[in-house]
């Protein structure tokens, strides 16, 4: 018997015919000819690396679910679904991390290099150089190379890199997002790049993120390090009288040749 | 001119008096495959409520209210001081509290350009040095321009300051300059290590004037993530002002370690330690300081 969430993902999207094909299209297209790199490992499986509440893993068939726990070795072609408040974040063999919002839907194949999301959402980081993928969702497809996302069904918002779908190049600090039939590639507000459970759920990601303000990331804190310096000295030379632009160095005398301090 | 030709002309106007509403104000946004605006003139549907909770609000930048480009924080330092009184190599030591409350405005204006306003407002208490404590306000206001966002950031603009002493409540000081700067990040070994350099430039005017300076400042740091949430920052700075009362010039070393902690998207806390050397052509102007400390900060 099938649970509701297979059901779900089972169903493919009601999408305009002229779009579907576009999809189908892209996607044939940048599976065969933007990743096909050879020596680059493929997704055949996932190392569940964190997990938070009600997460369990399932095949297609809609059998065979579990409770997904931590080190658990996930198979491609599974899929893995987040309850409320739950999520779950995987690492591929290529380092590659993924992490799955609560309420998703999340499989990946292994061949294609392809992340799937069906429903929720999710953050993907792909290292440069490790030969890049595919994500996919609902109403989008885009290659991706070395590229830190976060994705919805309808959203894929690039933080660094870049994501090449069918409708164009989204560059870092932009996203494409599916709506009303229409497909647009914009620009969003940057002070949510960060924003969001999945950005610091485990600790930042391994690659600093294009767009956003890390605290962690900017130049040193030295704002207290001479709390004083500027005024104290000043004062000392405020309250002494006028003398010599260099007056001759000497031990200091307190209550004498100068003011320690106001 | 045909039927035709008519209605596609009315079109062709329409799709340009409409294009506007959306690509006008965001002059990056690409329209690829689109039928025009959706949702009353604006590209923006809400992410629903759980999948903004997970990756955030993600909606068009021209949609964004300023109150998304604001920024604030809550921030205390506690240091102890070797050199509280900052004279010579003086054994001083004390301890200070320093809380701070900042808000930050970082507006873009184009691709290239962004205005950033900041204002501070700040404590120094000293646990024995009580008369050496003092509170005011402080600021910046930047126009910053990058020729692409990797690129150094390049930057102009001025920066008040205004004391007081707690030792009678006047003003200590206070001062605005005209600033200048650039700066870059640099990330390696996937961005696990971040190097750090930036120049500045300032031209303090100053009431009293004793402290009116021209300073030069040049910074540099390395920061490495140790775990996921673990930083370590070592840096150094070397600062040379020229008051131009006395004739007084100094240069100021610094170099120092911070070990840095993210509990949350929002608060910090660090461990520092520093060392501090301030060399003078004026003997009463020389210190050496070793400041060791913590700091926490609540970003919202």
């Amino acid at each position: 018997m099938l649970d509701s969430f297979s059901m779900r993902v089972m169903i493919p999207p009601v999408l305009p015919p002229k779009l579907s094909y576009r999809i189908t299209f892209g996607f044939a297209l940048y599976t065969l000819t933007g990743m096909g790199a050879f020596g680059v490992l493929p997704f055949d499986t996932a190392t569940v690396t964190r997990v938070e509440n009600h997460v369990s893993i399932g095949t297609h068939s809609g059998g065979n679910e579990r409770p997904a726990t931590l080190h658990d070795v996930i198979q491609a072609d599974t899929y893995l679904f987040t309850q409320d408040q739950s999520r779950a974040e995987l690492e591929f063999p290529d380092h590659s991390i993924v992490r799955v919002g609560q309420n998703t839907v999340f499989s990946f194949d292994a061949a294609s290099r392809t992340l799937s999301l069906e429903k929720g959402a999710l953050l993907f980081y792909v290292p440069p150089g490790s030969g890049g993928g595919n994500i996919k969702t609902p109403s989008l497809t885009a290659a991706i190379t070395g590229t830190v996302g976060k994705v919805s069904e309808n959203l894929i918002a690039v933080l660094s890199g870049e994501i090449k779908t069918p409708w164009g190049t989204v560059h870092a600090g932009e996203a494409i997002a599916y709506l009303n039939g229409n497909i647009r590639i914009f620009k969003y507000d940057q002070s949510q790049a960060l924003a969001g459970y999945l950005i610091a759920w485990g600790g930042p990601l391994p690659e600093l993120p294009q767009v956003g303000t890390n605290g962690v990331y900017t130049s040193p804190d030295l704002s207290i390090l001479d709390t004083i310096g500027f005024n104290l000295v000043d004062q000392r030379f405020y309250t002494k009288p006028p003398g010599p632009p260099n007056p001759k160095p000497g031990p200091p005398q307190i209550g004498g040749g100068h003011t320690p301090y106001p | 001119m045909s039927g035709r030709s008519s209605t596609r002309l009315a079109i062709a106007l329409l799709l340009l008096a409409a294009g506007p509403a959306f690509a006008g104000s965001d002059a990056a946004a690409t329209a690829a495959g689109s039928q025009g605006p959706v949702n009353g003139g604006t590209f923006y549907a809400p992410l629903p409520p759980k999948v903004q909770e997970d990756i955030g609000d993600i909606r068009p930048a021209a949609d964004a209210g300023i109150m998304s480009y604001v920024t604030v924080q809550a921030q205390v330092n506690g240091q102890y001081t070797s050199n509280a009184s900052l004279y010579h190599s003086r054994d001083d030591a004390d301890f200070l509290i320093a809380p701070a409350l900042r808000a930050n405005l970082t507006l873009p204006l184009n691709k290239n350009f962004d205005v950033n306003f900041e204002a501070r407002l700040e404590d120094f208490t000293y646990s024995s040095n009580q008369k050496l404590g003092f509170w005011g306000f402080s600021g910046n206001g930047y126009l910053e321009y990058r020729y692409k966002p990797t690129w150094p950031r390049i930057y102009m603009g001025v920066e008040p300051y205004y004391y007081f002493t707690y030792l009678n409540g006047d003003r200590l000081t206070a001062a605005v300059a005209p600033v200048a700067g650039i700066d870059d990040s640099i990330s390696l070994d996937r961005g696990k290590t971040l190097l750090y350099l930036g120049y500045h430039f300032g031209e303090y005017f100053s009431s009293p004037d004793i402290d009116t300076r021209q300073s030069h400042t040049v910074t540099a740091s390395v920061t490495q993530q140790l775990q996921r949430n673990l930083y370590a920052q070592l840096y150094y700075q070397i600062q040379y002002s020229d008051y131009s009362v006395y004739g007084r010039d100094e240069t100021r070393d610094v170099v120092g370690v911070s070990f840095i902690h993210q509990f949350t998207p929002q608060t910090y806390g660090s461990l520092f330690v520093n060392y501090v050397d301030n060399a003078s052509n004026n003997s009463l102007a020389k210190y050496e300081t070793v400041n060791v400390g913590f700091s926490l900060l609540w970003q919202f």
